[in-house]
């Protein structure tokens, strides 16, 4: 087979981390090969540099034969010798429609208007192809706020392809997707590799890394470490590679030790930024000593959910009870008195306060209590004291807690998130909300065994993620929201059928079956 | 060294050396204007600081700045852009004043007391105004502030021309009552008085207050990120108030200071713009507290510095004016001097040219 893309010794110094550090990396033609690696490894970095918006320190770039990194090596370039790359974050505008945004910058131009009028009707005709060749179904005529995260990223892929992309880079693409979707992109992804399409699939789901591939580069810590067929490797291994030493992902789970409720939730309906009820009617109830899981595409009223019982986001109607008191619509500090902790779902918005140290964001909620302040004078001593402690329990790196929490890894800091919450003192209900988002795996594993270790200790948890796996390595019931309201109730036992679930999430009742 | 205290000193010396640059464009402007830069120098030391007069001048107005400059350092906390110190200076002024030569004579630890807290309750209460409309409704603060400013001016005109007039040639008050007056410091002829211990104990508490208590605590974080704070329980909106009346409180005093201290009554325009010398010290150290008497300190000097070389070497007062645009603009670039980075390029490590072979 032909190599076409050969990346050879690629250093590249960011201003205080070298994120890839003498890395190789290269790609056979008609492949489907992915590259693996925590959060922070260097894999989105290396694409990057491949696509051309990084420029390297150090090291070459060959496409077909040619070193194309002798010259300014640019995006126009890469793009030019067809190089495409589908981003994280989406990168279209809200306010077109979907036919805008995939020719915006390269749009075609009626013959004899100098340039000026675009020719939809030729850019119809050509996207149509792409639509009817891998079966992606879009609307051209819809704007793109109103369509899809998974429509969007078929966008995303069409966009490429019609800037001529004959080497289409994913960044992360399943992370948004619920597993039926995944499964309609790997189709997707089969039928453009039968087609002579090559792809880098970068992902840090080994399952899904093994149902794709045909090679699978690894990368750790910036340095590149081996590349192995798909074939002749199992996931167990690969999770080695990637972390370097072994790791039990399925968190033991501890059996529910079931108590009183302690936290209940009756018909409650709750507006979002845009719409009135964004969540409409939904009742649980959670007890001590046992994980409630909420699973659920992204945007369903998750967000929200978690808003409105943690006292940030009001209530239409209904009714939300903490340990029997009724906390409707109280503000945080009322419902973080009745004994709520809570994580919130995103650590760069709520969960932290980057320009602080660990100490000041550890106590930041128990700032008013005995032993860290009297009468409104705080005591800093017993504050360092305690952010000591806090730092040697949960293991924060580095542990000095007069540090200043914006300049730690997400894993790191995430964890800060989780030793102020559970770190403090007379919690009786947490509501995590997203709680091992975009960070690796060595903390990933820890901050569930924390969560885990609180339910043991007779905490009731609402543990709302979009992440299946960690619902059903952590939850004892699950419950799955789509659009609002809830589609079904499991209990998370032996085995569970995760299409079931996946069909749920899609807002099939369980009743209707 | 933890990394942020290295930040922190780091910043220390980038202040320091905008400091010195600026010192060397004064320095050049006044010899391009064809005088001698080191005479005029020496002239603005001594002119703020040899003999009674100077030195006193100085510290009357030193107490005003690190009055004011303490008091904008709390809204410079929370990035509420509080112009409006100059207004509450103002009211605060007015309403020292009148419990001064309304009420009958009393003993000076009665009155003095009395009017100062009238004075701060006045400032608190004209900058809740603002406060309460940007913590509540989100309402651009500079705006609603400036505009404040010249309502509190022309209803101070408004109270000395008619209400509380001394019906005397000027715009003015009446007097406020002998016992109310704070006593003089030994620096005669020049008007500085005890009101440096106030400013002093001002400074202090604000240091306190930011540094020590929950409530300082808690407006540190409303600034970095109001949404952490509901998520955590602080009351954000609250804290925002109560941190500009504070302010404005200690805004106030300022005026109160100058009314007991310095004039004995109100006279129409005493201020003109003097709390802004307040907001420029606290923005010229980039609001670090350790260092605001040292600016307040250094204004002070420019300005009655400034005099002393107007009279004695000729080099207009105007130049003067234009060293502390030229620090500001200087520090509002302070990255330029980033001295470390400076050394880092003469350290650049050789690249490492090591291939990494493929396993395959």
């Amino acid at each position: 087979m032909e190599k076409i893309v050969e990346m050879n010794n690629i250093h590249k110094q960011f201003p205080y981390v070298k994120a890839v550090d003498g890395a190789r990396f290269d790609l056979y033609k008609g492949e489907i090969h992915s590259l693996i690696g925590e959060n922070g490894a260097g894999k989105s970095t290396m694409m990057k540099i491949l696509y051309g918006m990084y420029e390297i320190d150090d090291g070459e770039i060959i496409l077909s034969g040619e070193r194309v990194t002798d010259h300014k090596y640019t995006t126009h370039t890469a793009i030019e010798r067809g190089v495409g790359m589908v981003h994280q974050e989406f990168m279209l505008v809200k306010e077109m429609t979907v036919l805008e945004n995939i020719i915006l910058g390269s749009e075609p131009t009626k013959k004899g208007s100098r340039n000026v009028a675009i020719d939809f009707e030729a850019a119809r005709e050509k996207i149509k192809f792409y639509i009817e060749n891998y079966h992606m179904a879009v609307h051209l005529e819809k704007k793109v706020t109103n369509i899809s995260v998974g429509e969007m990223q078929r966008v995303e892929i069409i966009k490429a392809l019609y800037r001529g992309a004959d080497i289409l880079i994913l960044d992360e693409p399943t992370a948004v997707l619920t597993p039926q979707e995944a499964d309609q992109l790997f189709e997707i992804l089969n039928e453009m590799r039968k087609d002579g399409k090559t792809i880098v699939f970068i992902s840090h789901k080994l399952k899904e890394v093994m149902k794709i591939s045909d090679r699978v580069s690894v990368m750790r810590a910036g340095k590149y470490i081996t590349t192995v067929k798909q074939s002749e490797i199992t996931m167990e291994e690969l999770a080695e590679l990637m972390i370097g030493r072994k790791v039990f992902l399925n968190t033991k789970r501890t059996p529910p030790k079931e108590g009183e409720v302690v936290l209940e939730v009756k018909n409650i309906f709750v507006p979002s930024e845009r719409e009135l009820s964004k969540i409409r009617g939904i009742s649980f109830n959670v007890r001590k000593g046992e994980v409630v899981g909420v699973a659920g595409v992204d945007g369903n009223g998750q967000s929200e959910l978690g808003e409105a019982i943690a006292g940030l986001r009001r209530v239409e109607k209904g009714q939300i009870l903490l340990g029997g008191e009724d906390i409707t619509n109280k503000s945080a500090l009322q419902v973080r008195r009745n004994g709520l902790v809570h994580i919130p779902e995103d650590r760069n918005d709520r969960g932290l306060n980057g320009t602080h140290t660990f100490a000041d964001n550890m106590l930041a909620a128990e700032i008013r209590n005995h032993p860290y302040s009297r009468l409104g004078v705080v005591n800093s001593k017993k504050i360092m004291e305690e952010a000591w402690k806090r730092s040697e329990k949960f293991d924060i790196r580095p542990r000095d807690p007069s540090n200043i929490a914006g300049s730690l890894s997400g894993g790191n800091a995430q964890k800060i998130v989780v030793a102020r919450e559970l770190g403090a003192a007379g919690k009786r209900f947490l509501l995590a909300a997203q709680p091992t988002r975009g960070i690796d795996i060595g903390n990933i594993e820890g901050i569930r065994k924390m969560i885990d270790q609180a339910k043991v200790e007779g905490v009731a948890v609402l543990l709302i993620s979009a992440d299946l796996d960690e619902i059903m390595s952590l939850a004892d019931r699950i419950i799955v929201l789509y659009e609002g309201r809830i589609t079904g109730e499991l209990v998370n036992e032996e085995w569970i059928d995760e299409g079931k679930l996946g069909y749920m999430m899609m807002g099939g009742g369980d009743k209707n079956e | 060294m933890s990394e942020n205290k290295a930040e922190k000193s780091s910043a220390v010396i980038r202040i320091a050396i905008a400091f010195a640059i600026s010192a060397i464009a004064l320095a050049i402007i006044i010899t391009l204007c064809g005088h001698n830069a080191l005479d005029a120098f020496y002239q603005m030391f001594y002119g703020a600081f040899i003999g009674k007069f100077n030195f006193g001048s100085t510290i009357e107005n030193f107490i005003l700045i690190l009055i004011v400059g303490s008091a904008y350092s709390l809204t410079k906390r929370i990035n509420y852009f509080n112009i409006g110190l100059e207004g509450c200076l103002y009211i605060g002024a007015m309403f020292t004043c009148a419990p001064g030569f309304l009420l009958p004579d009393m003993p000076p630890w009665i009155i003095i007391p009395l009017c100062l807290a009238c004075g701060m309750a006045a400032g608190a209460i004209w900058s809740a105004i603002g406060g309460a409309l940007k913590a509540f409704f989100n309402i651009n603060e500079a705006c609603v502030t400036i505009m404040l400013n010249y309502v509190a001016i022309s209803l101070t005109d408004f109270l000395l021309n008619n209400t509380w007039s001394a019906h005397s040639a000027a715009p003015e008050t009446p007097h406020v009552q002998a016992n109310a007056m704070l006593p003089k410091l030994p620096l005669a002829p020049s008007r500085a008085s005890v009101a440096l211990f106030i400013a002093i104990a001002v400074f202090f508490f604000v240091w306190f207050v930011t540094f020590h208590t929950t409530f300082g605590f808690k407006l540190r974080h409303v600034a970095d990120n109001p949404r952490f704070c509901e998520a955590v329980g602080i009351h954000s909106n609250l804290i925002v108030l109560g941190t500009v009346m504070l302010s404005g409180a200690l805004g106030g005093l300022a005026g109160g200071c100058q009314i007991l201290g310095v004039y004995g009554n109100f006279i129409q325009n005493f201020s003109l713009n003097s709390a802004f010398y307040g907001m420029l010290a606290c923005l010229l150290v980039k609001n670090n507290l350790k260092l605001l008497p040292l600016s307040a300190l250094f204004i002070a000097f420019t300005r009655t510095g400034g005099s002393g070389m107007e009279y004695y070497t000729g080099v207009p007062k105007s130049l003067i004016d234009t060293v502390v645009p030229i620090l500001i603009l200087f520090i509002a670039m302070d990255q330029m001097f980033d001295y470390k980075r400076f050394f880092r390029i003469f350290k650049r490590k050789p690249k490492t040219g090591s291939a990494v072979g493929s396993k395959q």
